[in-house]
């Protein structure tokens, strides 16, 4: 009896704890719809701040806990919502979710950089108890039992956070709108309630309880460690399903029940009471979080019926728009078609042929990636659900694999084919159950297979072989192949890089078109039939249960060739701990893919090279390995904006720019017959004063890369000559225009030549080791900064007023310039703080992207926002050149690879010259408006179009109103 | 614009790749050897693990650092031209592997400090000497391939060093906790239920349901105290440890316990309190028994000067610079990578100086047979904040039995 007492007062002490993270988890959901799986990625920046102040700067235990709780994490509460969320509150339950999952892979990656609080592990934090006056080490005891001050600290907490939370839902206004935002933020707007401010709010408290329970669970795991915290996150949401994601009561009460279960199970009840074996209570308990959850999700009343709740303006809004594909016209299909095979064989060829083992060896793990990818295009692109548990198929199939070949002597490649049917069997079985969940909670329900496969099956010797694992050895051939007496393929072709590339690659288009054919065949039209609306669907006889079923299986069997293509790869099994194929890291699979391309086999193909070449990259700067985690993480919150995919969203892109440029070759050529442009004008012509700088700059770079040197002045000036006629000559054709866009002409002649130069010549230097000279680089900067500065200043008030937009965008840009070079001076100047340094690099960019989001506001045409868009890149490029400093700084001598900086260089370039192009762009499109407003038909007097836009004639007031895009292609 | 745009990156993306590879100035045909320098390169888990491994390459870095300044050898310096991480990954560490050798083309891989050394596959194919931290069964792979402590694993074997250290802190019961949920976990666990059964310990308790990140084990207490245990040993990481005993403390239990991991200088401090009366087990010299140990009086001067610290991931950098630096003096002046590796597979007797326990390169295949060296570990124990080596003699920290065969009883170590 003293013994049942003692586990259940330890029950609900350890339930309390899993409560307020739940609660955290429901709050976030009631107000904002989303189910904020970053919450244990904020606990952790709250626990990493709390400890760093305390134990590595010496701050009290007082204020480090304040700054911790009350500052940092509310403000990082207030930047997700401002920065991310609110954009999202109408979005899918799917955009909202992969974002989460983006924040809680990416946000604890930038704490850990070195840069930042760095790699180790911070261990033993320190409790709460010395705030109150007890010591840290108080060991409350009553026989024999006995609980630390830091668990009595949590459970008291927990219990006051419940009681809290209950009253303001209850019975304040701001709970009750916190409640009717999440239904519907339109109609709340509707009633007069300001729905951001009201989502702000919520952020900031479902922030700040992440922030307390990083702080409060801290000394009771002993160390602040992302994984850890990612791991209790499990048994939270468990507690919150309990809860029904809605009722706080009822989560406070399921943590409690839950608390005690695992203490119960935990004891010598089952053993002694049951006559169970130890081993299987052992797996009960390791288990118990996932088996639980699945219980919750399959069976509860209310969580199981229980529907999203829908904005009832939802149904106004327009259907997702059709694949890129249908919208290309007859000829560039037909061009397509002809590019296409060429690509394919190009990139055959090369690889074969000219590439080193080790560049086939990566493109080929970057084709096994896409395989294992592809099952991800089938669950979500086609079937439109997320999974969670591709992981657990993947390792499944190597697993079989490897038994079959162990036990049965069979050839590896029929047993990959036996592997996938079991891994099908597999996931029907688990489909199974999961017939009647939905969206979030089926997402759920497969991160519980994962983890309990992962923690159960795949641990077990007899199943995976582990720690060692199987061999998996690529196959042999039959025999030495003579091929028309021209070469021999000899038998261990496919054990040499270029053989296993070439099996890779026929793998991969066998899936592929398997992908292709379920697309475009009947099932693939039956999923689209009831993502649309499953009630239809059923009505015309599609049996959605069946269809779930078969959608569970093939990606399933795609994900189980994936894993045995991965380990024969690596030949071995791939172990289940590592950092590859741990169950959570299916919720990397998922940001990467729905971030480039969930819908189709190319955004695949690009998630799986980009995921390789993209570790390559960085890894050749000597980068930290995590930069790619922050970089997909961070890229999933694009999914918002483009729930294609980037892959998909650029192709659109394309196809809509050549409408555009047609529509705006109509416009110039009706300007033209009414007299308004001289006859001889070309709107390149203001584009063209960016070439000298694009091509001077390919001199440069064709200079350097051959000599591997820093450029001199001397060739950029022989360049510069040669290039100017080309560029002056347009260029002064526009600074003919009125007096606003000749400055910005003259600007963008002064300022990009510098720019640039100063751009290449620091990453050559770094490229070469040698550390730039400051003072030169500072006074260049410097002198870019002020100018830029001081013109904004002087005439963006003024811009905006007269034009409410258009010009504010380039000038807009500008700001975000000047901020980004000061950024770079005032790193170079505290180089030895690399936080200091990497802070203001991460908050001139920032500035950059608000900037340019702000100025979109402005404006209504979707053409500005693709503009805007180019000069993000260039901004993305500054913040990986500050990284490249930090490698520096970080390894000392040890040399980046120089094919790496030779990318980043050229890309740097590409962004700088798509940079350019939108702004000339943006300058070209405020021109020929304002000429188009600032002639009146009635008076216009052929011959004399220009004469009205002379500088030394001011524009006549009113001209300059609305800017409308006349004629502009969307 | 975007056509335009688009056909100029891609002339510039061919005329970037039509420059891949830079030929190195090689003089003697061996990789990475020049006329002035011999190059080599290191692979480590610095990103993506639990425990970041990186901390080894400062080790070589300073022994690096230190061995030119005493003039290199046969006229050429040791230079570290990589320093690469594999992210924790078995597909990164194979790539990073092959990228040491057919990209860097260093002459020799150290240190390899790593969770995950699947790269030991293709070394193991080439001729490049590779020097590590053999926390992995794939050092075994190959006869090019050495730890700091020896190339072969036996983690769920039965050994001598833990049921001696039970007994001589006076425990006749005694308990494991190991992490169910990994494997690696339970094969330890599993070598030291073999362990105490050898030698007539009463394991009483064993863990059943612990994860990595628990946050409770109120009911492993339970039974700890139900029978009884006095000598508690792990097989999990060390913050799972102090978790571990901060309970055990709580609940009042006078058990002794041993970390596997986690002797090193920052622990007292960090830990404080909590890792009190801890035993750890030490294959290197500790360093509170450096004595007159020239070498690794040396390790420590080294550190403190590069202010790099004190750990065992940077003592196997270390003792990996000397190891290789030994290897090619042992080659001759007209060294080449398969003299040097003969040179290592001839070392039955390897100690750095004094600093390890005797080291034998000399069995093939490595996990044929025990070695015919001693199996010696260093106790310390945390007595007061401080490491306190205990069960040696003074000047001779090391507890010695022979391994093959395995001894009847533990009553007569040596000592060295």
């Amino acid at each position: 009896m003293a013994n049942f007492l003692n586990l259940s007062a330890q029950g609900v002490a350890q339930g309390a704890i899993y409560a307020l993270i739940a609660m955290g988890l429901v709050l976030t959901y009631k107000t904002s719809g989303v189910f904020n799986l970053a919450f244990s990625a904020q606990a952790f920046i709250a626990g990493a701040v709390f400890y760093w102040l305390n134990v590595d700067e010496g701050a009290p235990l007082l204020l480090a806990f304040i700054i911790a709780v009350f500052v940092v994490s509310p403000l990082l509460g207030l930047l997700l919502d401002r920065a991310i969320f609110r954009y999202m509150r109408t979005a899918p339950w799917s955009v909202k979710l992969v974002s989460a999952l983006g924040l809680m892979l990416g946000l604890p990656q930038i704490i850990l950089l070195p840069a930042v609080l760095g790699p180790e592990l911070q261990s033993n934090p320190p409790n709460l108890a010395s705030i109150v006056g007890i010591s840290q080490d108080y060991v409350f005891k009553a026989g024999d039992f006995a609980i630390g001050i830091e668990r009595i600290i949590a459970v008291v907490v927990s219990l006051l956070a419940v009681i809290g939370l209950g009253i303001l839902f209850r019975y304040s206004s701001i709970g009750l709108q916190m409640r009717a935002v999440v239904e519907s933020p339109r109609m709340v707007e509707l009633a007069g309630v300001d729905a951001d401010r009201v989502s702000a709010y919520s952020w900031m408290l479902s922030s700040f309880m992440a922030g307390l329970a990083g702080v409060l669970l801290a000394p009771i795991i002993t160390s602040v460690n992302p994984a850890t915290y990612i791991l209790i996150i499990v048994p939270a949401v468990v507690v919150a399903c309990f809860g029904r994601l809605s009722s706080i009561p009822l989560t406070l009460a399921g943590g409690i029940a839950f608390g005690l279960l695992e203490k119960l199970i935990g004891s010598d009840l089952l053993t002694n009471g049951f006559g169970m074996s130890s081993d299987l209570v052992s797996k009960l308990q390791v288990s118990l979080p996932f088996i639980v959850l699945l219980l919750l999700l399959l069976f509860l009343p209310g969580l199981r019926t229980r529907r999203e709740a829908q904005d009832p303006l939802s149904g106004v809004d327009p259907p997702p728009p059709s694949l890129a594909a249908s919208y290309k016209d007859a000829s560039t299909q037909r061009l397509t078609k002809i590019i296409f095979p060429i690509f394919v064989g190009t990139f055959v060829v090369v690889s074969l042929f000219w590439l080193s083992g080790i560049w086939v060896n990566r493109l080929t793990a970057g084709l096994v990636w896409t395989i294992i990818f592809l099952s991800i295009t089938v669950f979500t692109g086609l079937g439109g659900q997320i999974s969670l548990g591709q992981t657990a198929f993947a390792l499944t199939g190597a697993f079989a694999v490897g038994q079959l070949i162990d036990h049965l002597g069979m050839p590896i490649l029929l047993a990959m084919v036996i592997g996938a049917l079991i891994a099908a069997a597999l996931g029907a079985l688990v489909a199974l159950p999961a017939l009647r969940l939905d969206g979030l909670y089926l997402t759920l329900a497969t991160l519980g297979f994962a983890l309990m496969m992962g923690t159960l099956i795949f641990q077990d010797p007899t199943i995976s072989k582990q720690p060692t694992g199987f061999v998996l050895n690529r196959p042999l051939l039959w025999g030495n192949i003579d091929v028309f007496g021209w070469f021999t393929i000899h038998r261990d072709f496919f054990r040499t890089d270029d053989g296993f590339f070439v099996l890779t690659l026929g793998v991969f288009a066998i899936v592929a078109v398997g992908v292709i054919l379920v697309r475009t065949g009947t099932t693939g039209r039956s999923l689209l039939a009831v993502r649309g609306s499953a009630t239809a669907a059923a009505s015309i006889g599609i049996n959605s249960a069946r269809l779930r079923v078969v959608l569970f299986a093939i990606a399933a069997a795609i994900a189980a060739t994936g894993g045995t293509m991965y380990g024969m790869l690596i030949q071995n099994t791939p172990d289940p701990n590592g950092t590859e194929f741990q169950a959570i890291v299916g919720a990397f699979w998922v940001v990467l893919v729905v971030t480039v391309g969930a819908r189709t086999v190319d955004g695949a193909a690009n998630a799986g090279l980009s995921f390789v070449l993209t570790a390559w990259l960085i890894e050749s700067q000597r980068l930290p390995a995590s930069l790619q985690i922050i970089g997909f993480g961070f890229g999933a919150i694009a999914y918002a904006k483009h729930p294609e995919g980037v892959v998909e969203w650029q192709t659109r892109r394309g196809i809509q720019d050549r409408a555009r440029n047609a529509a705006e070759k109509a416009r110039v050529a009706g300007l033209k017959a009414r007299g308004l442009i001289p006859a001889h004008f070309n709107t390149r012509d203001i584009g063209l004063s960016a070439a000298p700088f694009g091509l001077y700059a390919l001199y440069w770079l064709a200079d350097g890369i051959y000599n591997a040197q820093v450029p001199s002045l001397k060739v950029l000036g022989v360049a510069f000559l040669i290039c100017l006629p080309f560029g002056l000559g347009p260029a002064l054709k526009a600074i003919r225009g009125d007096g606003e866009s000749r400055r910005l002409s003259l600007i963008l002649l002064v300022i990009s030549p510098i720019s640039i130069y100063v751009i290449f010549w620091l990453f050559t230097a770094i490229a070469k080791g040698n550390p730039p000279n400051v003072k030169w680089f500072e006074a260049a900067c410097a002198a870019s900064a002020a100018y830029g500065v001081y013109w904004f200043t002087r005439n963006f008030r003024d811009m905006r007023a007269e034009t409410g937009r258009g010009l504010g965008a380039v000038g807009g840009f500008l700001l975000a310039l000047a901020s980004v070079v000061s950024a770079t001076a005032g790193f170079f100047l505290v180089k030895d703080n690399l936080f200091v340094g990497l802070a203001l690099g991460l908050i001139a960019c920032p500035i950059f992207f608000v900037l340019c989001r702000e100025i979109d506001l402005m404006t209504t045409a979707v053409t500005r926002q693709d503009r805007i868009n180019r000069y993000t890149g260039f901004g993305l490029t500054f913040m990986v050149l500050f990284m490249i400093y930090l490698r520096k700084l970080q390894f000392g001598d040890i040399q980046p690879e120089v094919l790496g900086t030779r990318i980043l260089v050229f890309a740097a370039i590409g962004a700088y010259m798509q940079f350019l192009i939108g702004a000339q762009s943006v300058l070209n499109d405020y021109w020929l408006s304002s000429v188009e407003e600032a002639r009146d038909p009635a008076e216009e007097r052929p011959g004399e179009a220009f004469a009205s836009l002379d500088a030394s004639q001011p524009v006549p007031a009113g001209a300059m109103g609305s800017v409308e895009l006349a004629g502009e292609g969307t | 614009m975007r056509v335009r745009a688009s056909i100029v990156l891609v002339v510039c993306l061919a005329m970037t790749m039509a420059t891949i590879g830079v030929a190195g100035a090689q003089t003697s045909g061996q990789p990475g050897v020049t006329s002035t320098t011999i190059n080599i390169g290191g692979l480590a888990g610095v990103t993506g693990a639990q425990s970041p491994d990186g901390q080894a390459f400062l080790g070589t870095q300073a022994y690096v650092k230190w061995f030119n300044a005493q003039g290199g050898i046969y006229g050429k310096k040791l230079k570290i031209v990589a320093q690469r991480d594999d992210a924790s990954r078995a597909s990164q560490d194979i790539s990073q592997a092959r990228a040491l050798v057919e990209q860097d083309k260093v002459f020799a891989i150290l240190p390899v400090a790593t969770q995950s050394f699947l790269g030991a596959t293709y070394l193991a194919t080439t001729k490049t000497p590779v020097f590590g931290w053999n926390i992995n069964t794939e050092w075994e792979k190959g006869k090019n391939l050495f730890g700091q402590s020896g190339s072969r694993s036996a983690f769920s074997e039965a050994e001598t060093y833990l049921p001696a250290m039970a007994k001589a802190a006076g425990a006749t019961k005694v308990g494991i906790m190991d992490y169910d949920g990994a494997a690696q976990s339970v094969a330890c666990g599993d070598g030291q239920s073999a362990s105490y059964k050898k030698y007539g310990l009463d394991q009483v308790y064993r863990s059943t349901g612990l994860n990595f990140g628990f946050t409770d084990i109120s009911g492993e207490i339970a039974k700890m105290r139900s029978a009884g245990v006095q000598f508690l040993s792990t097989c999990m990481d060390l913050d799972g440890n102090v978790a571990a005993a901060k309970a055990i403390h709580q609940a009042g239990l006078d058990v002794k316990v041993y970390s596997p991991q986690g002797y090193d200088a920052s622990t007292p401090k960090k830990y404080g309190s909590s890792v009190e009366g801890f035993y750890f087990s030490t294959i290197f010299r500790p360093f509170e028994a450096v004595g007159n140990n020239k070498a690794e009086k040396l390790y420590l001067a080294q550190m403190k000067a590069n202010k790099y610290p004190t750990s065992e991931l940077t003592l196997v950098g270390w003792v990996n610079g000397m190891l290789f630096t030994q290897a090619l003096k042992n080659a001759g002046k007209n060294f080449t990578q398969q003299k040097v590796i003969d040179a290592v597979n001839k070392m039955g007797n390897w100690t750095a100086g004094g600093i390890l326990a005797p080291v034998d390169y000399t069995q093939w295949p490595r996990n044929n047979q025990r070695p015919n060296s001693p199996s010696c570990s260093a106790i310390v124990q945390v007595q007061k904040g401080k490491f306190v080596p205990v069960f040696g003699k003074p000047g001779k920290p090391f507890v010695c039995y022979p391994v093959n065969p395995l001894p009847a009883n533990l009553d007569t170590p040596t000592y060295l």
